[in-house]
């Protein structure tokens, strides 16, 4: 009895397994979201508009690297800093133009920085955790600075981006000691709001992300 | 003086075009450029600001000489509100001068001119031949027309505000855009059904006043020719233009901006097919090219060029980025025949 009680796994879930911080680094998939609609018009002898074309543009959707290091503040919040990169299309496409067939999309691929930080909170015990003792669910708010450059790099425009989601992180395997405690697999869900980098105006510009990273634990 | 200087037209026929333009190869716009000593010098007002002297003979009936003064005091103050052009006028008075005068002052007025039943107003310019030195740009308005200076216009009356802005945008050194769309008239000319450019040759139709406001386009031309500090911020999109591997003279080339709406356009001004449009805002531009078969093209070139207008109305699938205070490098735009 007192061999299998010594052989028995450290208990998971519903405390945090020991070490202060992680490394992570993984693959995120960004949503893309529409940047608007916008007529080519002429005006008329009436003073009235009359269109010649009308286009329409998205940034696209597009795989990306994302890297976390994670801070252990207490028993249920951790303080993440994050860095990401990925290349999103813009494309802008033509229509209604009376001269010209059909519809043409004019595309370009960007280059995204962003650079940031979140809080992670820990949600108490659930149904999930009680089945998978060393997985954790988690609740996440960040913002970055975010930086976009267009094609060719010859003009490069700022913005932030804020994000709520949340996620799971699982333990494949912990050490009480010794420097490295334990390394997982992390996945994160979240909805972003982009202002001001590749936009048309002003507004928030709201998107979906989903993210699977490796973390190391120390 | 007459033996140096040599007057130059640009006839503004806002019904039909009978312009004179001499573009110069490669530029941003269709600026007004002179031969002199076998180079293009830019036909620009080389100190500012250009004084300008008002005709006492200026009135016709439904419009004063006061009333022709103010109107044209408006329009030269709309292109002097541009924001990031430098460009400012003086007013020199009342003057007994006409309009084409050799005189050494720019004189605006009305004449009466029945045998240019297409022209409503003509801009002309005396320049120094030896130093392409602008000395004296004068514009008439034909009297043969019936003219308004109604706030909101008159109907069966050409508006002289609009007029008046058109033709100081020659005065600048400005020509003509070919940013508007027409169709055929029964008996010849065109009529203008929509247009984007204030420097566009042909004339909303009498009683319209569409044409008090500058649009994107003109305010790119004019900052290009006296640029402010702010101007410096703005970029340029520049490329060629080919058939079957040949580069041609006289695409009308349009950059819009689908984050404002705004058309800024140029053409292409050698047999390379090169153009460039300056002026634009840094960001990402779609680039339309088409043929130039809205006006008669000798409002635009030399009627002695031969513009081809065989080809179909290309968009480019790349977007082209226009970074702030340079330009986006050389694009190739292909075209093929109608």
């Amino acid at each position: 009895m007192a061999i299998v009680a010594a052989a028995a796994p450290p208990a998971h879930g519903q405390t945090p397994a020991a070490g202060r911080f992680e490394l992570g680094g993984g693959v995120v998939w960004l949503g893309g979201s529409t940047l608007g609609q916008r007529d080519a018009t002429e005006t008329t002898a009436a003073g009235s508009v009359s269109r010649l074309f009308s286009s329409s543009s998205r940034e696209g959707g597009a795989p990306g690297l994302e890297a976390q290091v994670d801070i252990r503040v207490s028993r249920r919040f951790d303080a993440e800093a994050f860095a990401s990169f990925a290349k999103p299309s813009l494309s802008v496409t033509v229509a209604n133009d009376s001269e010209v067939a059909g519809s043409t999309t004019a595309t370009e691929t960007l280059k995204q920085y962003a650079v940031g930080g979140r809080v992670l909170w820990y949600v108490p015990s659930t149904g999930l955790q009680r089945t998978m003792p060393r997985a954790r669910v988690f609740v996440s708010a960040g913002a970055a600075y975010l930086r976009q450059l267009h094609e060719g790099e010859t003009l490069g425009v700022s913005g932030t981006l804020f994000d709520v989601g949340g996620g799971l992180k699982y333990m494949f395997r912990t050490r009480a000691g010794g420097h490295l405690k334990g390394t997982g697999l992390r996945g994160d869900f979240r909805v972003g709001a982009q202002r001001k980098g590749i936009a048309f105006d002003d507004s928030l510009r709201f998107a979906p992300s989903v993210g699977v990273s490796l973390f190391a634990r120390f | 003086m007459t033996c140096s200087h040599r007057r130059v037209r640009a006839a503004c026929a806002l019904v039909a075009a009978a312009c004179v333009a001499r573009p110069l190869p490669a530029a941003a716009y269709l600026k007004f450029g002179v031969t002199v000593g076998g180079r293009q010098v830019t036909l620009k007002w080389a100190q500012t600001p250009p004084r300008y002297f008002v005709s006492a003979r200026s009135s016709v009936p439904g419009v004063g000489v006061a009333d022709f003064e103010a109107a044209v005091a408006r329009a030269f103050q709309r292109w002097t509100d541009v924001p990031t052009s430098t460009i400012t006028y003086q007013y020199g008075g009342l003057t007994l001068a006409r309009p084409g005068e050799d005189d050494g002052s720019s004189t605006l007025g009305f004449e009466s001119r029945p045998e240019l039943d297409r022209v409503l107003a003509s801009t002309s310019f005396l320049v120094d031949r030896t130093s392409g030195a602008l000395i004296e740009s004068d514009i008439f308005f034909n009297s043969s027309f019936t003219w308004s200076v109604s706030a909101a216009g008159e109907t069966g009356r050409y508006d002289l505000e609009s007029i008046a802005l058109h033709e100081i945008g020659h005065f600048n050194g400005l020509g003509h855009s070919a940013l508007g769309e027409t169709e055929l008239r029964e008996g010849g000319g065109r009529r203008v059904l929509s247009a984007e450019a204030v420097m566009f040759p042909i004339a909303f139709s009498a009683g319209s006043i569409a044409g008090r406001t500058l649009k994107a386009d003109d305010i790119a031309g004019v900052s290009d020719l006296y640029p402010d500090a702010a101007f410096s911020q703005k970029g340029s999109l520049s490329g060629r233009v080919s058939r079957n591997g040949q580069g041609f003279i006289g695409a009308h080339v349009v950059a819009f901006d689908p984050a404002t709406g705004e058309l800024v356009a140029g053409f292409t001004l050698n047999a390379q097919g090169e153009f460039s449009i300056g002026g634009l805002s840094p960001g990402p531009k779609i680039v339309r090219v088409e043929p130039l078969d809205d006006a008669d093209t000798d409002s635009f070139f030399s009627s002695t060029q031969s513009i081809d207008l065989d080809f179909k109305v290309l968009i480019l699938d790349r977007l082209v980025v226009v970074p702030r205070g340079g330009d986006s490098g050389r694009g190739d735009l292909t075209v093929i025949r109608k």
